[in-house]
């Protein structure tokens, strides 16, 4: 982050109008928060989509925010993580839900990317077949590398939960990657 | 948290911390922004601006500004209600004492006006000195008595005292009547009376009007009475009355002209007129009582209204004072009982 020290000055100056400030604040957390977005949905339209709701959302809320010991990104983290949920809430209306398949994933054919864009895809098929505060506290701690104060605020979770959700977590995710892994494998014998 | 991993669980770990992450593009990035400023202009903005006098807030402005006002006029009808109650013991403090008596004395603060749709309780209590504006035109005519419109008007009412030559007493208060003014031969100790007069240099009452009707009296749409006069018609001449001695003028084509005659008794209600050199009484009403009605011994009871009245016996003394509403109440206290508060004895008429 490369706003710390600062931060709360800059909130405090946007709250009262300061575009200057405001712009400050998006560019230091605009990265962070599409990441993070990016590995909770399908496609990176979506992500573009939901990541400009979240800092409008932060702008419309900036009067009523209270700075409560943590730092600002973990309010723009709690906000991405209802729109996500929101997101899929609307889109359980439209189609139904069903865990995202390898095969019925919109991203591109997977022999058309590199290796590391393989390592990524695999990785996001991997998390979005988890339980959603699964997929939060893994992105949150090691993408986005925070640390569990302030995970425990976004999440409004312990830290000694925190810490046994961690451990199942990345169990589960080592399940679905075997999995993902397997299935993957099979397909690409199958079509070469 | 000090966290501690598995050779395969910090595997997985550096897996996802090297995930190669998906670039937003600048243009992405930037149409973000400027959405974002601004939804920022119209929201954070707009919020440090003063508030514009939209219409909620002239709504707002209206509600308030009515009940202020519901609140002032309520606030002002009980401040008058108040003063009304409590005027007289207000009053008793405008009060001075002179070497021989108290008089009143009209003490003008400028922040103590009185409404003249204020009725003035006439009560016999001890101080009923009442100021009046002079601006203020009385719900009764003056008594033809000459004097200079009086700056500060001093209104007393209650029962006569003593009368002295032209000088009334009442409730201790001394008042100067014009010493040929008819009303002195027809009131007497025990009456009461109403009084409006003006502060003398020797601090005596200079009256201006007296009435033996205290209540306003307004018998007719044009003419005030301020004097009532009860007694035998003693001459008949054409529309002029004598009754105990005061000459009354009728309207010629008073209804009871056509039969009334010398030895009846009448209730007359008027005003003292200048009528030449002399002084009469125009009549706004005139009432024939019926003999039958009297009582025995020649005494009757004249209610002067408000339950206020008094007793009149011929050749005997007369107890005057107030009825308190006894014919109100279906009950007439006969005469000489003292059941009316009253004020001495006299000679009766």
């Amino acid at each position: 982050m490369q706003l710390t020290l600062n931060e709360q000055e800059l909130v405090a100056k946007a709250r009262n109008g300061d575009e200057g400030a405001v712009t400050l604040l998006y560019d230091a957390h605009i990265e962070a928060v599409f990441d993070y977005i990016r590995y909770r949905v399908d496609s990176t339209e979506e992500a573009e989509d939901l990541t400009s709701e979240v800092f409008l959302r932060m702008v419309r809320g900036l009067v009523g925010y209270k700075e409560q010991g943590v730092p600002f990104r973990a309010w723009l983290y709690r906000i991405a993580a209802n729109l996500i949920v929101d997101h899929y809430r609307r889109r359980e209306k439209t189609q139904l839900a069903s865990a995202p398949e390898y095969a019925a994933s919109d991203e591109p054919d997977p022999l058309d990317h590199l290796a590391n864009e393989e390592e990524a895809m695999h990785l996001r098929l991997a998390l979005r077949r988890l339980p959603e505060e699964y997929q939060n506290l893994l992105i949150l701690r090691f993408v986005e590398d925070l640390p569990h104060t302030e995970i425990s605020k976004i999440l409004n979770k312990s830290a000694v939960s925190l810490r046994a959700m961690q451990y199942r977590a990345l169990k589960a995710l080592a399940e679905q990657l075997n999995e993902l892994s397997t299935s993957y494998n099979a397909f690409r014998k199958h079509n070469l | 948290m000090d966290d501690q991993f598995t050779p395969e669980e910090q595997h997985l770990i550096e897996r996802l911390r090297a995930a190669p992450k998906v670039k937003l593009s600048a243009s992405t990035r930037e149409a973000i922004r400027q959405q974002m400023l601004s939804e920022f202009r119209t929201s954070v903005v707009a919020a440090q601006r003063p508030a514009t006098f939209n219409r909620y807030h002239l709504q707002r402005l209206i509600v308030w500004c009515a009940a202020a006002s519901i609140i002032i006029i309520v606030a002002g009808l009980l401040f008058l209600q108040n003063r009304s109650q409590s005027t007289p013991n207000h009053e008793a403090t405008t009060l001075v004492a002179s070497s021989d008596n108290q008089v009143a004395i009209a003490v003008a603060s400028p922040t103590e006006t009185l409404i003249p749709t204020i009725p003035i309780t006439i009560t016999p209590a001890p101080s009923v000195v009442t100021e009046v504006p002079s601006e203020v035109p009385s719900t009764e005519t003056s008594v033809p008595i000459p004097s200079t419109p009086p700056e500060k008007i001093v209104v007393v009412e209650g029962p006569i005292t003593t009368v002295v030559n032209n000088v009334i007493t009442i409730h201790d208060f001394n008042i100067e009547v014009e010493a040929q003014h008819p009303i002195l031969n027809l009131i007497d100790v025990g009456d009461v009376v109403r009084i409006e007069g003006t502060i003398g240099s020797d601090n005596q009452i200079v009256a201006s009007m007296v009435s033996n009707i205290t209540s306003a009296s307004m018998v007719n749409n044009t003419v005030a009475a301020t004097v009532n006069l009860d007694g035998l018609v003693e001459a008949i001449d054409g529309a002029l009355i004598t009754v105990n001695g005061i000459q009354a003028q009728l309207d010629a084509d008073n209804p009871v002209l056509r039969t009334l005659q010398v030895g009846d008794f009448v209730s007359v209600q008027g005003d003292f007129q200048a009528n030449g050199a002399t002084v009469v009484l125009l009549v706004a009403r005139i009432t024939l009582i019926d003999n039958a009605t009297l009582p025995e011994n020649n005494c009757w009871y004249h209610d002067t209204g408000m339950g206020m009245g008094h007793w009149h016996c011929d050749g005997m003394g007369m107890g005057i004072g107030m009825g308190m509403g006894m014919e109100a109440m279906g009950m007439e206290a006969p005469p000489g009982m003292g059941i009316e508060p009253g004020m001495g004895m006299g000679m009766g008429n």
